[in-house]
């Protein structure tokens, strides 16, 4: 009887740390669901960025950054990857100052023909 | 709001699984490790503060504040950024042309922003460069001409900017330069009676520039002046530790004017400080404000027009632009907001 007990015991304790991990997996991906979101907008002939969290936005990037003077995106595709790699950061909990090295391996043209 | 809908959902799965399994010994394996979660994240803080970063270069033009440089922890910085304060969002913009540093000074004079000195992690630096708010460019301007420095201090007033104090790498320093944008040239101050030191605080109310605090070799130093622009001569203002009950001594703090008041918040003394002290000129009097109510800590950066106050500490809020706070120093203190 007592050893029935601690068996089940056992198996409650398992499984609980089993449903315990699961439910941490789930948390982890209502993270990477928060309502972190980019948007594209057009500057003359090009594109910026916003990047919001629900409706509060966070940042606005009507030009490249980096570069000096006042260059938009050449594509929305452009504005639309630096974006990612910025929410990317924000949910690593790191720095969304974007570095020469990540916008050459997004492989922004702007920094490639260099 | 978010973080704690989400502890919410979670208990729920908790308690959900609690309850299947009938076992009032996995609750309580539960709830620990739900204090083991809570303690990580303010682990996470304290690691941060223990960092040896140190400052970025700051100023501000109208309604928006720029920052720059600065090291991470593992490295020197190039990046600039600038905050909107009326659209409370920022953008990164054009990188800092000078090699990656920290301990640098930023002031602006005029519309235009300067960011030079400091330490690139070998050597301290001697050059200088202009920002263009209106272009998003950079211009190298004429390297300071005397002994290279970092943790001085500088400020912009009545179209020239100047330059004094730091550390030169085997001393702290007490000479003071001004810096004339209209021939790009450097010349000696002479006539400041106080002593050495190094990451003084500086801040300017109408048209006049008053500069205390720092530390050399180890002396926190209690004097505090008043410069006058028109005249170029400094005057000594009442000790910082004049009162029993003042604790404005200090070093790494921030200087900024807000309704032509003058505060010194945060920086170091022995440990991080939280506080922030308001000078009234008119009397040449302290008074103790509400703490900062984020984590203390001694490299933060402040946007200040003297109509409105940012404080910002870096990566200590959920987010890391989330936690630039604005300081309303006549509001009653509330922890809900």
């Amino acid at each position: 009887m007592k050893r029935i007990l601690v068996i089940y015991i056992l198996i409650a304790v398992v499984s609980g740390f089993l449903f315990l991990s699961l439910s941490n997996y789930s948390l982890g991906s209502t993270k990477s669901k928060m309502q972190l979101h980019s948007e594209t907008f057009k500057v003359g002939n090009g594109y910026g960025y916003q990047i919001a969290l629900e409706d509060k936005v966070l940042i606005i990037q009507e030009y490249i950054p980096i570069l000096e003077g006042k260059k938009p995106f050449t594509t929305a595709e452009d504005a639309e990857l630096t974006a990612n790699r910025v929410i990317t950061k924000l949910l690593r909990k790191e720095s969304p100052i974007l570095t020469l090295s990540e916008l050459k391996e997004l492989q922004i043209p702007e920094f490639n023909s260099k | 709001m978010k973080y704690i809908y989400n502890m919410k959902e979670r208990v729920n799965h908790i308690r959900m699984l609690t309850m299947a399994s009938l076992t009032l010994c996995l609750m309580a394996s539960c709830s620990s490790d739900d204090e083991d979660e809570d303690l990580g994240n303010w682990i996470d803080k304290s690691v941060f503060d223990g960092s040896p970063r140190s400052g970025s270069a700051y100023f501000t033009i109208g309604n928006i504040g720029y920052s720059g440089v600065g090291y991470d922890g593992d490295d020197y910085l190039t990046s600039f950024w600038a905050y909107d304060m009326d659209g409370d969002y920022w953008s990164q913009k054009a990188d800092f042309p000078g090699t990656a540093r920290n301990a640098a000074v930023g002031f602006a004079i005029n519309d235009k922003g300067y960011i030079g000195s400091g330490y690139d992690g070998l050597d301290e630096l001697s050059d200088f460069y202009s920002y263009d708010t209106s272009t998003n460019t950079w211009t190298a301007i004429a390297s300071f001409p005397s002994t290279p420095r970092r943790s001085a201090i500088a400020f912009g007033i009545n179209g020239y900017g100047y330059f004094g104090t730091g550390f030169d790498g085997d001393n702290d320093r007490k000479d003071f330069w001004k810096y004339d944008p209209s021939t790009d040239s450097w010349s000696e101050l002479v006539g400041f009676g106080g002593d050495k030191r190094r990451a003084a605080t500086t801040f300017t109310i109408g048209e006049t520039a008053y500069m205390g605090t720092g530390v050399s070799n180890g002396i926190y130093l209690n004097d505090f002046w008043a410069f006058d622009p028109a005249t170029e001569s400094w005057t000594q203002k009442l000790d910082l530790d004049e009162e029993d009950d003042y604790s404005i001594v200090r070093s790494n703090a921030l200087g900024f004017t807000l309704n032509d008041y003058g505060y010194i918040a945060t920086g170091t003394y022995g440990g991080t400080l939280q506080s922030i002290w308001e000078y009234d000129p008119s009397t040449d009097t302290w008074e103790s404000k509400t703490d900062f109510e984020r984590t203390s800590r001694q490299d933060a950066v402040v946007f200040s027009n003297n109509v409105r106050a940012f404080i910002g500490l870096g990566r200590t809020g959920s987010l890391y632009l989330d936690d630039l706070e604005e300081f309303l120093p006549y509001d009653e203190y509330d922890d809900e907001d």
